[in-house]
């Protein structure tokens, strides 16, 4: 293994992995350093919602960046698949968002209104309609259905980009990052066993961010947010066919027949331990929320963290004018749905290639008076 | 003193605490996260931590609890 590169990618989660292969794939030398195995943390085990707009509460860059990431998704599976073999079971049949009181349907129906001016597929859908589409469904006061947005099995995507990035960089696993180090002709990224040298260097580490942020003068305001969710596996006949979301919980049904169910929102927590009470929330969910599924079987439960920024929004971009190192942290809820769009920032950054204008709107920013 | 809460310029009194900046915005007892000038700041350490002028605050609400 060398020692000496063009870019070193810190953390190899779904954005990290992604971002190594593609700067790979313009024929530079890239290492990607992950402290365990790749795609261990948050990106193995989310839910694999692509729910552009139904995680957007307002019109922007933000909600620009997500619709733009959903359309590159058809793309990016058959590129895995004709890299890598794994199929990423792309399912791209809408999300039903439900309204359980009148209240609730005209929230949704303001929401559907500002989406369809900014490019979103929202349909204002009645409870008998929804009801003939999905009959596991309890009584609604109607629901919003998001055509365009649709789920994704989120472990095989990060398998996917993990081989991706195994086979066009050099990938390293089991190796913590000790330091970065930045001198004037280069930035040294230190581990145990190892100083590798890197012209470049791009901190892509989830939840974990905070340990080198200071290192590149960003204050270390990462916030950890664990989530816990569950699995299930409908009996008989019953069956969910599309994505539901009611609040804050969802139920993405999966290809092999089970159902995902989450999640909680859970601060400042680096745990991973399911509780009484974030399980019980998800299940009475289920029997509130599904209740054809009431006899379904329990499979099994886990936990990720979720990397939140105080924007709500990630950076994705260069931390300072000289540019030896970027950041593409904070994904929070959107690192699967985000993957490609960031990857692309990324190696446009890279490539010296001007940002689109809604890009640049990820640049880290620091409010001043944080600068010490 | 002057400090910043989510952006906005917000005028409060010197002894201000993280703990009494939440209860005047009745987010005491919310799930809630904290950050100071950049920090996240634990739980245990709200009532006791002052602000000083030209403090920069985060309150980051979530939505679901475990």
């Amino acid at each position: 293994m060398k020692t000496s590169y063009d870019v070193i990618v810190v953390g190899g989660g779904v954005i990290g992995s992604t971002i190594a292969w593609r700067i790979a794939q313009t024929s530079r030398k890239v290492l990607l350093l992950e402290r365990g195995r790749l795609g261990q943390e948050a990106s193995s085990a989310a839910a694999g919602m692509l729910g552009a707009e139904l995680e957007m509460n307002e019109p922007g860059p933000f909600f620009q960046l997500c619709l733009e990431s959903r359309e590159l998704y058809p793309t990016f599976s058959d590129e895995l698949f004709d890299l890598t073999g794994i199929e990423i079971e792309l399912t791209p049949n809408g999300i039903l968002r439900l309204a359980r009181t009148t209240e609730e349907a005209a929230q949704l129906q303001e929401t559907a209104a500002w989406q369809q001016l900014h490019g979103g597929s929202a349909m204002f859908l009645t409870s008998t309609q929804i009801a003939a589409m999905e009959t596991s469904v309890c009584e609604t006061f109607g629901g919003l259905f998001l055509a365009k947005d649709g789920n994704v099995n989120a472990a095989l995507v990060t398998r996917a980009v993990g081989k991706a990035a195994s086979l066009t960089a050099d990938v390293i696993e089991g190796s913590p990052v000790y330091d970065i180090v930045f001198s004037p002709t280069e930035v040294t990224v230190r581990t145990a066993t190892e100083q590798y040298h890197a012209e470049k260097v791009i901190l892509a580490n989830g939840a974990f961010a905070n340990q080198f942020l200071p290192s590149m003068h960003m204050p270390p305001s990462l916030i950890p947010v664990k989530g816990q969710l569950l699995r299930i596996q409908p009996s008989g006949h019953v069956k969910l066919t599309r994505t539901i979301s009611h609040g804050h919980f969802y139920f993405v049904p999966k290809r092999d027949g089970t159902i995902i169910v989450g999640a909680t929102e859970e601060p400042e927590l680096l745990s991973h331990i399911n509780t009484v009470s974030g399980l019980s929330q998800l299940l009475l969910a289920v029997q509130d929320v599904l209740p054809g599924l009431r006899d379904a079987a329990f499979v099994d439960a886990w936990t990720g963290i979720r990397p939140l920024l105080p924007t709500r929004e990630p950076f994705i971009g260069p931390v300072d004018a000289n540019s030896q190192a970027l950041v593409a942290i904070g994904h929070f809820r959107n690192g699967i749905l985000l993957a490609p769009v960031t990857a692309e920032i990324i190696v446009s950054l890279i490539e010296g290639k001007a940002l689109l204008a809604h890009h640049k709107a990820f640049i880290p920013q620091i409010p001043v008076s944080q600068v010490r | 003193m002057d400090i910043l809460v989510n952006g906005q310029r917000k005028s409060v009194p010197d002894t201000t605490t993280i703990f009494s900046l939440l209860e005047q915005f009745h987010l005491q007892d919310e799930l809630i996260a904290v950050e100071h000038n950049g920090e996240i700041i634990a739980r245990e350490a709200y009532a006791t931590r002052r602000l000083t002028e030209k403090d920069v605050i985060e309150i980051v609400r979530f939505v679901g609890g475990g």
